[in-house]
């Protein structure tokens, strides 16, 4: 297809600027140590995932526009994007303009922007064909309940606007862009409820996503050296990341997802409930309809969320003596590269999964 | 005649860590100790509890149940009603949203003191026996 496409991520994706004030701050900001979009929901984030259904659409030149201020905040991926250009930069709408523009000079029509707000999967071959039949330079996705971070833009009329121009003609309503109703799945990530939604949705094939690992039986899904102790049960539909354990006698249920590098201690019973990565779950606890990050627990059927000073209920997790939390590409390389006119290429620094499973019986 | 013991209200700290929890415990520890203990504890200012707080109420709730009383919780927050959930305990305590509610479920008359005495068949109803 002989398009382009950008994602784009800036602070106030997804989660907005940190008030100093923690009790000022949303219950999302509160919970997840960065923006929704970046945690990981059945193994990779949905920021990946945004970039992996572009990719899947085979554009002939992908971008992804980094805010500098956001970069600490970026997930690891889970997979290599040879062919993914990423652009760190302080300013983000004028490096979108200057993308599109050189995507104009290398002849590519229309590209996709999107930010990574919301999980969708569109007919990318659908949009572009409606975009070019109307007579607006930007169309814009939406579903029943408005409009989405997801626009095709003319590469050569928006790659001429300065950055101020080219969001007001992307963002404002004034500017009436074309409109292009979404029918597939649509999943906002506002707030935590989303995501738990999101994975309930994926984990019963309500939408395409599907979590990363292998099957290891119906419905039970286990990325690479998980751990299932001895009386553990797992019922599906359920989900275990990455390195992470469920001790004895525990139980994983109902649309649960146990994120990477995080442990389930001995005869704690998990029931429709989230526990992102790195987060220790105490021994003999009952957790329903919740989701756990480190030591703060939001009761999705209370709306409250607590934080817990009682290490022995809920603890942020360590893994070989410190958490596996880290930016995808090291800031100082990127200061570095930054100096540099030209935009370049890298390449991720994880490499492909394995797709072999060990675990104890 | 059946007597009607006091009903004892305790405000709970607002904090019940370790430290408080033991603290807390020595308060209610003579009242527990007296037969049949009937204990409210208000728990409408606790804002943080953690496993030994939790550990303090069972045991209460254990010591006064080994003297035929009970202990009830009252105007629990629902950041301790997590905890509480959570610690798998929340079904063995009574709760009430107010300690008014709590108090008044201790004087409801138990079945067992219905009097039984008159029997029915001669008793002062109107009532007659079919043929």
């Amino acid at each position: 297809m002989e398009v382009g496409a950008i994602v784009i991520v800036e602070t106030g994706s997804g989660g907005g600027d940190r008030p100093s004030d923690f009790r000022d701050q949303s219950i999302a900001a509160r919970l997840a140590d960065g923006p929704l979009p970046f945690v990981d929901l059945l193994g990779q984030s949905v920021l990946e995932r945004n970039i992996e259904l572009f990719l899947a659409a085979k554009p002939r030149a992908t971008s992804l526009v980094v805010q500098a201020r956001a970069l600490p905040e970026l997930p690891i991926f889970r997979r290599s994007f040879p062919d993914l250009n990423v652009r760190v930069t302080d300013e983000i709408w004028p490096a979108v303009a200057q993308t599109l523009k050189s995507y104009s000079e290398d002849g590519i029509r229309c590209a996709f922007i999107a930010k990574p707000s919301a999980y969708l999967e569109p007919e990318m071959p659908d949009m572009v064909e409606f975009h070019s039949e109307g007579d607006r330079s930007v169309t814009r996705a939406s579903d029943r309940d408005g409009p989405l971070d997801f626009w095709v833009a003319d590469c050569e009329t928006e790659g001429q606007k300065n950055g101020a121009a080219l969001k007001l003609a992307l963002t404002d309503p004034d500017f009436l862009p074309a409109s292009y109703f979404v029918r597939q799945y649509v999943k906002r990530i506002d707030e935590p409820e989303d995501c738990r939604q999101l994975v309930t949705d994926a984990l019963l094939s309500r939408s395409s996503m599907r979590p990363f690992g292998q099957q290891i039986r119906p419905g039970v899904w286990a990325d690479e050296d998980v751990q299932i102790r001895r009386g553990a049960r797992i019922v599906g539909p359920a989900y275990l990341g990455r390195q992470c354990v469920i001790g004895e006698s525990a139980l994983i249920t109902r649309c649960s997802n146990i994120e990477t590098c995080s442990f389930v201690d001995y005869g704690t019973a998990i029931e429709d409930s989230s526990v992102l990565p790195n987060t220790y779950v105490g021994m003999w606890l009952d957790v329903r309809h919740s989701v756990l990050n480190a030591n703060k627990l939001l009761s999705l059927e209370r709306g409250v969320m607590v934080e817990i000073s009682d290490p022995n209920l809920l603890r942020s997790n360590v893994v070989g003596g410190k958490i596996n939390r880290r930016p995808f590409v090291e800031p100082e390389t990127l200061r570095a590269k930054r100096s540099l006119a030209d935009s370049q290429s890298y390449r991720t620094n994880v490499q492909p999964v394995k797709t072999t499973t060990e675990f104890e019986s | 005649m059946h007597a009607s013991r006091p009903v004892i209200v305790m405000q709970v700290p607002e904090r019940l860590y370790e430290t408080e929890a033991e603290v807390f415990r020595n308060e209610l520890k003579s009242l527990l100790e007296a037969e049949r203990p009937r204990i409210v504890l208000d728990c409408s200012e606790v804002k943080d509890i953690d496993s030994k707080g939790v550990d303090m109420l069972l045991h209460s709730m254990d010591e006064a149940m080994k003297r035929d009383g009970d202990v009830k919780l009252a105007a629990v927050g629902p950041g301790s009603a997590v905890i509480l959930e959570l610690m798998k305990v929340d079904r063995l305590f009574e709760m009430f949203d107010t300690t008014d509610e709590a108090v008044r479920s201790f004087h409801a008359l138990p079945l067992y003191d219905i009097p039984q005495e008159q029997d029915w068949a001669q008793g002062a109803g109107s009532f007659e026996v079919a043929s």
